[in-house]
């Protein structure tokens, strides 16, 4: 039953680890600071100030 | 015989009416929990300040302005041409990262109960107005999602150093954002010019069109929708026909918002997972989930 499921989901799992690995390697060079040092500022542009 | 079999299907439609109804119910309160999760930051609908907290590190799953002064996370588009326009170029391993995973896992199911501009777009449609969901140029205006993602969000952020093209010049998302802080902060107000007033005409286009159309935004111009589109043939959860069962009566067709036949293409880039086709289905065929049933 899980051996099915497995199966037939490797694109979506192969995607899941992927996307895993490349969250830990961000994290792990500091992009997440650099997302929270953007977000914790008005974003002129998306205001429409520019 | 003939007319037994026409009360029948009647009767059948209506519950099928009432149960796709009652399903949407569901949906909508999914929406706003999701919108309200992802814009808990109440105090800065009322101050105009931002959230600065360490939540903001994470990107939240649906188009929501990291300049809402709601907001609690960080928007992926925003954060994504952040990353692509710096003055020094970084690969966004981490934003494409979240990207990856949360389409990986569900696909566009975030645009039918998680995106809190999809939750507006559905409110919109339910306000009683003059409706045209089936129209000629329908198929062809939702290939300008996927040049919005290519050109926009992509090619010209990497072009133009410190300019995030989409939400420039497009977000919607970004222009209620802008609305609340013109309402609450005088400083802000007195800057907005030109740029504010194109944005603003874009969100009115897109609001006017909402009455009309169901989810024009996500239909023709969300990247991110184009993005999760990608991986609704393959995400963990997506959708299952079970060719046995289904009798190609089109039930699912007539019911699809986005303008998808479901018996033919179940995990069609465009579908937004809302479950009306799975409701309406009188065979049951169809059904959203991990594995077929």
């Amino acid at each position: 039953m899980m051996k099915t499921l497995l199966k037939k989901n490797i694109p979506a799992i192969l995607l899941l680890l992927l996307g895993a690995g490349l969250i830990v390697f961000g994290l792990s060079s500091g992009q997440a600071t650099s997302v929270m040092n953007k977000a914790i500022r008005i974003c002129m542009e998306c205001i429409g100030i520019g | 015989m003939l007319l037994t079999g026409s009360t029948h299907d009647t009767a059948g439609e209506a519950r099928s009416h009432a149960g796709c109804h009652r399903g949407g119910g569901v949906r909508l309160g999914i929406q706003s929990v999701a919108t309200l999760i992802q814009n808990a930051n109440f105090k800065g609908f009322f101050t105009g300040k931002i959230y600065t907290g360490s939540s903001k590190k994470v990107c939240v799953p649906g188009l929501n302005c990291y300049s809402c002064p709601g907001a609690i996370g960080a928007c992926p588009i925003g954060s994504l041409q952040n990353f692509l326009s710096g003055m020094k170029f970084r690969f966004p391993y981490y934003v494409l990262g979240i990207l990856l995973f949360i389409g990986a896992l569900m696909g566009r199911i975030v645009c039918g109960f998680l995106c809190p501009f999809g939750f507006l777009q559905d409110l919109l449609y339910l306000i009683p107005f003059y409706k045209k969901n089936r129209f000629k140029a329908d198929k062809y205006l939702r290939y300008l999602k996927y040049a919005v993602l290519a050109v926009l969000v992509i090619l010209l952020p990497l072009c133009l150093p410190l300019t995030p093209t989409f939400c420039k010049f497009v977000c919607p998302s970004g222009t209620i954002a802008g609305i609340l802080s013109y309402i609450t902060q005088p400083l802000i107000r007195s800057q907005m010019g030109w740029l504010f007033n194109w944005k603003f005409i874009v969100l009115l286009i897109i609001i006017v069109s909402g009455l009309i159309v169901y989810r024009p935004f996500c239909k023709y111009l969300c990247p991110l929708g184009a993005f999760y589109g990608f991986f609704n043939r393959f995400a963990l959860v997506r959708m299952h026909l079970n060719e046995n069962k289904c009798v190609h009566c089109s039930a699912c067709a007539k019911a699809c918002k986005m303008n998808i036949d479901p018996s033919r293409k179940p995990n069609s880039m465009e579908c937004i997972r809302c479950g009306d086709c799975v409701r309406t289905c009188p065979q049951k065929a169809l059904h959203i989930g991990l594995k077929e049933k």
